[in-house]
This record gives C-alpha cells, sequence and structure tokens, in this order.
C-alpha cells in the first residue's frame, strides 16, 4: 500500500515537471517562427513590423509570438483582428499591412542604393545630406574602446559615403559636425562629443 | 592552506565573471558620433548602454534588430527589472537585459557568449547595441513622419 502511495506521488512529481518543462518552451516560443513557410514568415514580419511600441501602450508581439497565434487561427485575417482588437496595430487591414511592408522594405532598398549622406545630430535634426559613390562608411569601430572617455570620431575619405545617427539623446549627443565628400571627393569627416 | 586560499579566490574571480561591477569600464567606441556614442564596454567583454526609451520600445527596437540580424529569437520573457531576451548565432548565444532604469529610460546589458566559459564576443554585443539604437531612430522617425504619410494619402 505505501509502495502505492509513493509512486503515485511520484508519477504526480513527474507530471508537475513535465508540465513546467512544457511551459517554459511555449513562454520561451522557440523555433515556431522558423517553422513558417517562407510567404508565411513574410506576412508574419509584415504584422510584427507594423506594430508600433509606445511607452504605456501594450506590449508588442515577438515574431515567435505572432507565428504561436498563427497556429491557433484558422488564417492571418484572424490574428491580423486580434493584434488590432489589442492595439498592436492600426492598419485598417491585413492588405494595407502587408503592402505598407513591401513599400518599407522598397524603401530602404532605394535608401542603401543611392548613397546618401545623412547626418543628424542627437536630438533627431538633420544636419547635413549629400550624395556619393556609393561607398559604405569607413569608420572605424574599436571594440576595445580606446579612444577615450566617450570622444567620437568618424572620418570619411574621398567621396565616401557618412552615415551619423544618434541614439534620440540616448547618447546625450554634444556637438556634432560633419562634412561629406560628394562625388568630387572632398575629404569628410564628423566629430562630436558624447558623455 | 596558500593552494585553498588561491582557490577560493579563483572560485570567487570565476563567480563575478558576470558582474559588471567588476569589469573596468571603458567608455567610447570610435565610430561613436551616431547610434554607439556613449556605449559602455566592460573589460570582460560585456557591452551596457542606457537608453532614453521605456522597456516596452527598447525591447521592440531589440526584437527588430535580431530579426534585421537573422538571429532567431530563444527566449523572450519579464524579468525582476525589466525584460529578458535571448538569441542565438553561429556558435554564440546572446543574452540581452533591458533594465527599467525609470519610464523613460532603460538600460541595456548585452553578452554574447563566444561558446567557451571566459571568452566573450563584445563585437557582436557591441553591433547589436548600435543597431537597436538605430532602429529606434528610425522607428521614431517614422512615428513623426507617419501624420504627413496620412495627410497627403487623404
Amino acid at each position: 500500500m505505501m509502495n502505492l502511495k509513493q509512486g503515485l506521488a511520484l508519477t504526480a512529481g513527474l507530471m508537475l515537471m513535465a508540465s513546467a518543462a512544457l511551459a517554459e518552451t511555449t513562454s520561451g516560443g522557440s523555433g515556431s517562427f522558423s517553422d513558417l513557410s517562407p510567404g508565411n514568415q513574410n506576412i508574419a514580419r509584415a504584422l510584427f513590423n507594423a506594430q508600433h511600441a509606445t511607452a504605456n501602450g501594450p506590449q508588442p508581439l515577438s515574431l515567435n509570438q505572432i507565428a504561436a497565434l498563427k497556429g491557433s487561427h484558422e488564417g492571418w485575417g484572424e490574428v491580423f483582428k486580434q493584434m488590432k482588437a489589442e492595439g498592436l496595430v492600426n492598419e485598417k487591414n491585413l492588405g494595407q499591412v502587408v503592402s505598407g511592408y513591401e513599400h518599407h522594405l522598397h524603401d530602404s532598398h532605394a535608401a542603401s542604393s543611392n548613397g546618401r549622406t545623412n547626418v543628424t545630430t542627437a536630438n533627431g535634426h538633420a544636419f547635413a545630406s549629400g550624395s556619393d559613390n556609393g561607398h559604405t562608411p569607413t569608420g572605424k569601430w574599436d571594440e576595445t574602446g580606446s579612444d577615450g572617455a566617450g570622444h567620437g570620431l568618424a572620418s570619411a575619405d574621398h567621396g565616401h559615403d557618412v552615415t551619423v545617427s544618434t541614439a534620440s539623446g540616448a547618447t546625450n549627443g554634444g556637438g556634432v559636425s560633419a562634412s561629406s565628400g560628394a562625388a568630387g571627393g572632398t575629404h569628410g569627416g564628423a566629430t562630436g562629443h558624447a558623455r | 592552506m596558500r593552494i585553498a586560499r588561491t582557490l577560493g579566490v579563483f572560485v570567487v574571480a570565476l563567480a563575478l565573471e558576470g558582474c559588471a561591477a567588476v569589469g573596468l569600464a571603458v567608455v567610447g567606441g570610435a565610430a561613436g558620433v551616431g547610434a554607439g556614442a556613449g556605449v559602455e564596454h566592460t573589460m570582460n567583454g560585456i557591452v551596457y548602454k542606457t537608453f532614453d526609451a521605456s522597456t516596452n520600445e527598447l525591447r521592440f527596437a531589440t526584437l527588430k534588430t535580431l530579426d534585421h540580424l537573422a538571429m532567431p529569437v530563444t527566449a523572450d520573457e519579464k524579468s525582476e527589472k525589466g525584460w529578458k531576451l535571448s538569441a542565438t548565432a553561429t556558435e554564440r548565444t546572446i543574452d540581452i537585459e533591458l533594465q527599467q532604469l525609470t519610464d523613460k529610460t532603460t538600460r541595456m546589458r548585452v553578452v554574447a557568449n563566444d561558446g567557451q566559459i571566459f571568452f566573450k564576443d563584445a563585437s557582436t554585443a557591441t553591433e547589436i547595441i548600435r543597431k537597436t539604437a538605430e532602429t529606434l531612430q528610425d522607428d521614431r522617425d517614422a512615428a513623426k513622419n507617419e501624420p504627413n504619410r496620412k495627410r497627403k494619402q487623404t
């Protein structure tokens, strides 16, 4: 009799442990997004990007969470409806979300291929802009941080592209000045102080 | 006795390996005029940055960044002090902690474990922070431009 009780207790313990492990896997949501087909991944990405994070608003969903929603719903339309109901997306329908995402993709592709130079200051204002031969930035990133107490320096060679933007004041950027080489090949440099 | 003492010190050092306070902080980053400025490195390869963003905003920017960098997210959960995220890359696990300092300020801590006990991949951790700062800025710019775009459409 005692043995039966012990066996039951052991089984209950094992079941508890198994459910805890399952819950952990679910909260991590590992792999569910990668299980989607490429087409479905695009839609999930579109919904993911359509979310807007605000300080006190609802928590945006991760790609895995969106994929998990798809798993529990009939289709993407239902997922969209639920996200809209929670205030995560503002678009009228799923079509708008997907087309908006495609526009965004094209825009970012165009922006990356036209070789424009954009320099923004710590408060987000554009400081200088120009175009060049499309070279990529050559600014050094010293992982040891040996450049000292927060004085940043980015430099560009003849006609190279410089894109400098700040973390919106998070960097407490001080003065930022920059000039970039337009195709003619002037020297470009950007210096700034950051605390 | 001496051996025991030395071993003790070694064990304590190992235990404190992940602690930020122990590492000697080096502030900077050569290309740091932009998004990378204000990134704090420790000697043990852990990288920090404080953002003027809520935990909510920073978590979303981090998720987007990890997606852009093709680093699959393996964990995304609330922690005692804010939010905790994990991701993977080749032979690396990335641990990210978002610590809420105030409603509008969040500190990001990134550790890229290089598969061995002592080695951290500081350059990858730095890049994640730099890209997250860019994403955050892009999101804010997009949010600013959104009303203008809607006005043009109507």
